[in-house]
């Protein structure tokens, strides 16, 4: 009897075990809930959403038609403006993100060796990232303004005649940069960060071996960082692909103009017509929703790729440290 | 199948959401006086001239007293529409522009108004230009509110000055007095302007210039007419002439000095430019920023071998609509017919704005004639030669093709404009092709 109620007891014990662990997902489910929830309500539904839309003719009021690829031909054959808007985002993501994360890298370098007046500097840094967007826009439309602006007036009096700023299509990327640069704060206090967190025996042990300041910032600092690095490229590609209130503001604004809503985006001769203002404007000014879904869908996988290539490429320039690489 | 299957799961599920319309009775609903109503009335107004609103709702509200209304003043189009695909719309939607009726009468997201407009027997003969904008395909989804005209505005004192006795009439005469009335500083900047000719400027837009050269947007069959009306060459050979005359950069530089357009540094207010285009609201401006500045309006100069046409202009107006799904649309339809029939509401409301109101009765009214400055504005109205942009599914996509057009050969960055003109048409009719797509 003794084998059969040893048998029965393991048995008993098995089915305990099986609720307690059924128990246990039912909890991790319970738990998981508001953020599965969340996924599928503010993610995947308006994923599927903007997928099946892009392969539909959709104004925002009458019903979408199925109008099979027709959105992504007219894409790539017909619309002669995307062109442009492309060229300009390439330009955003060639010059202006390595200028944002340079300079916060730079800045975060600077905080890191500052001995005086360290929390000022790093409040005077960090402030303008708290500024709105629209705000801080707004805010350079009037001090770049070539005519009336305190900037130019300031260079005039020393001698230099400032350059027309928002209103050249010469100069209105760059004065974007500008503006994108100083509201870098987020990123120069993760690099700024992860600058203190350089082990200090690493600069002791490079200046044992005769390191300069670029040797040291070249094998120690870079590498220690390199994940950080990483991440601030990442992230910054992906809101350089996304980018659209300065530009939506210097676009509506930058003529003179007097309401947001007003005039041709892109002003001046379409400089500042990027990607995701083009999107924005089949969308919401024109109501092609089914075309701007199309775009968006396509903006969606060129980020993808992006991030995977950044990512895939990230083995050869980032410091693994610690662990067996599993 | 399976893409049928996910096609049709999902056309379901954003009906649900409220993303589909809901075609709509198109027969005339009763207006019941008697019964306690509460109406909605969304419009773009805001401060002074929503303040008006409100006032000329009230004496609606004053012979209607059964009617509550509720207003939402500073609402743009994409609210209204995003109102009406979910569901919840106005009973009545103002509108600033015909650019997006195509869009709401295309839809059936307004309701067709022949009905009402039969039943209750509103006979009202606007003016030519306003019933080209008003007929949609054969349909009527609108009512014309305050009309905006475009006319040029001089300084009479830089005029005298100069020695320029009377506005221009053609485009020659034109050239000459912008000429005659630009000063330069001593480094050869431009001191005073005598017309600004920049595209993307304020209120120059191509379409504004248009009427001028007797230039239309498309043809009679429905396709853009860029490359074969000679008037848009016509108008973009000019303009090009006269910025070539002044210099483009030093233009810009100029421009870029300038005030706001809807401050009171306005260039033509702060009298560094001498003649402007402008639409009848700048009178209104001028009157509450810049009272004691010197100046008259006339009409835009036209084409020289069109001279016969003098006295057109370019006209837009604003609409109401009484959206799909509205839930008192008999209500509404009063409202809106209060608003736009009655002489003493549109003299009451558009005096105040200072627009030219759309019913002629009105347009009569002294308050506009003998207006100082707005009787030119009231004529470009009713000149059967003025244009307008022709509303069509598009919204401001092809008025806006032809602004982008327009800042690339002001700046040199088209070598041959009837290639352009032919590219840019095949763009505009791409647009409307994938605007309707088969």
């Amino acid at each position: 009897m003794a084998p059969y109620r040893a048998r029965a007891g393991a048995g008993s014990r098995a089915t305990a075990r099986g609720a307690a662990s059924r128990r246990r997902r039912r909890l991790l489910a319970l738990l998981l809930a508001p953020w599965t929830i969340g996924v599928v309500v503010f993610f995947g539904y308006p994923l599927v959403s903007i997928i099946y839309l892009s392969f539909t003719h959709y104004d925002l009021l009458s019903a979408p038609r199925w109008i099979g690829a027709a959105n992504y031909a007219y894409m790539f054959r017909g619309d002669q403006q995307l062109g442009q808007a492309v060229r300009n985002t390439l330009w955003v993501l060639c010059i202006l993100v390595p200028c944002q994360v340079l300079f916060s890298f730079g800045i975060g370098l600077l905080l890191s060796r500052a001995r005086r007046g360290v929390g000022l500097l790093r409040t005077v840094f960090y402030l303008p990232s708290l500024t709105p967007l629209v705000a801080a826009a707004m805010g350079f439309l009037y001090v770049f303004n070539p005519g009336t602006g305190p900037l130019n007036r300031i260079l005039g009096a020393v001698g230099v005649d400032g350059p027309p700023w928002y209103t050249s299509p010469g100069w209105a990327k760059p004065s974007l940069t500008v503006l994108a640069v100083w509201g870098s704060g987020n990123l120069i206090v993760i690099f700024l960060a992860a600058l203190l967190q350089v082990p200090r025996d690493l600069y002791e042990a490079a200046d044992l071996d005769g390191a300069g300041p670029l040797a040291r910032l070249r094998h120690v600092t870079l590498p220690v960082i390199s994940p950080v690095v990483l991440f601030a490229i990442v992230t910054t590609v992906i809101d350089g692909l996304q980018y659209f209130d300065q530009a939506y503001v210097v676009s509506s604004l930058g003529n003179g103009g007097a309401k947001l809503d007003d005039g041709v985006l892109g002003y001046p001769e379409g400089s500042t017509l990027f990607y995701p203002l083009w999107l924005y404007q089949q969308g919401f000014r024109y109501f092609n929703m089914g075309y701007a879904s199309a775009l968006a869908v396509v903006m969606l996988l060129v980020a993808l790729g992006i991030s995977s290539a950044i990512l895939l490429r990230s083995r050869s320039f980032v410091h693994q440290t610690g662990g067996t690489g599993r | 199948m399976r893409r049928r299957i996910l096609a049709g799961t999902l056309a379901v599920l954003l009906a649900a959401t409220g993303c589909a319309s809901r075609p709509g009775n198109e027969r005339p609903a009763p207006f019941d006086p008697h019964r306690s109503t509460d109406l909605t009335v969304w419009n773009g107004w805001n401060g002074r001239e929503a303040a008006a609103f409100h006032s000329v709702v009230a004496d609606f509200t004053r012979l209607h007293p059964n009617v509550h209304v509720s207003i939402v003043d500073g609402v743009d189009d994409s609210t209204i529409m995003t109102s009406i695909r979910g569901g919840y719309p106005p009973d009545v939607a103002a509108i600033g522009s015909t650019t997006t009726m195509g869009t709401y009468c295309s839809t059936g997201a307004f309701r067709d108004l022949t009905g009402y407009l039969r039943r209750d027997h509103v006979t009202t003969r606007y003016a030519p230009v306003i019933r080209t904008l008003l007929d949609f395909h054969g349909t009527q989804c609108v009512m014309p509110g305050g009309v905006d005209t475009f006319g040029l505005y001089y300084n009479t004192d830089l005029f005298a000055k100069a020695g320029v006795r009377r506005p221009p009439r053609t485009w020659s005469e034109f050239v000459a007095d912008a000429k005659k009335l630009t000063t330069y500083n001593k480094d050869g900047s431009i001191r005073t302007l005598g017309f600004d000719p920049l595209f993307s400027f304020q209120q120059n837009t191509a379409i504004h210039w248009s009427p001028s050269f007797g230039a239309s947007l498309y043809d009679d069959r429905g396709n853009s007419a860029l490359a074969s009306d000679p008037g848009w060459r016509d108008m973009f050979t000019a303009q090009r002439e006269l910025v070539r005359a002044i210099g483009y950069q030093k233009l810009q530089r100029f421009q870029s000095g300038l005030g706001a357009e809807m401050s009171s540094s306005n260039a033509f207010q702060a009298g560094r430019v001498a003649m402007q285009f402008d639409g009848e609201w700048r009178t209104a401006f001028i009157a509450d920023q810049a009272a004691h500045l010197a100046y008259d309006t006339a009409t835009l100069p036209v084409a020289d071998d069109d001279a016969g046409t003098y006295g057109a202009g370019f006209v837009d107006t604003g609409v109401f609509g009484i959206p799909q799904g509205a839930k008192e649309p008999g209500a509404g339809w009063e409202l809106v017919k209060y608003l736009t029939q009655t002489r003493a509401a549109q003299v009451k409301f558009y005096g105040a704005l200072g627009n030219v109101p759309s019913l002629p009765s009105a347009a009569t009214d002294p308050a506009f004639t003998k207006r100082p400055h707005f009787g030119t504005f009231v004529d470009i109205m009713n000149n059967p030669d003025s244009g307008s942009g022709t509303p069509t599914t598009l919204g401001r996509a092809d008025k806006d093709a032809l602004d982008q057009f327009a800042e690339r050969w002001q700046a040199g960055r088209v070598p041959d404009l009837t290639a352009g003109l032919r590219g840019l048409a095949r763009q505009i009719d791409d647009l409307t092709r994938n605007a309707n797509p088969p």
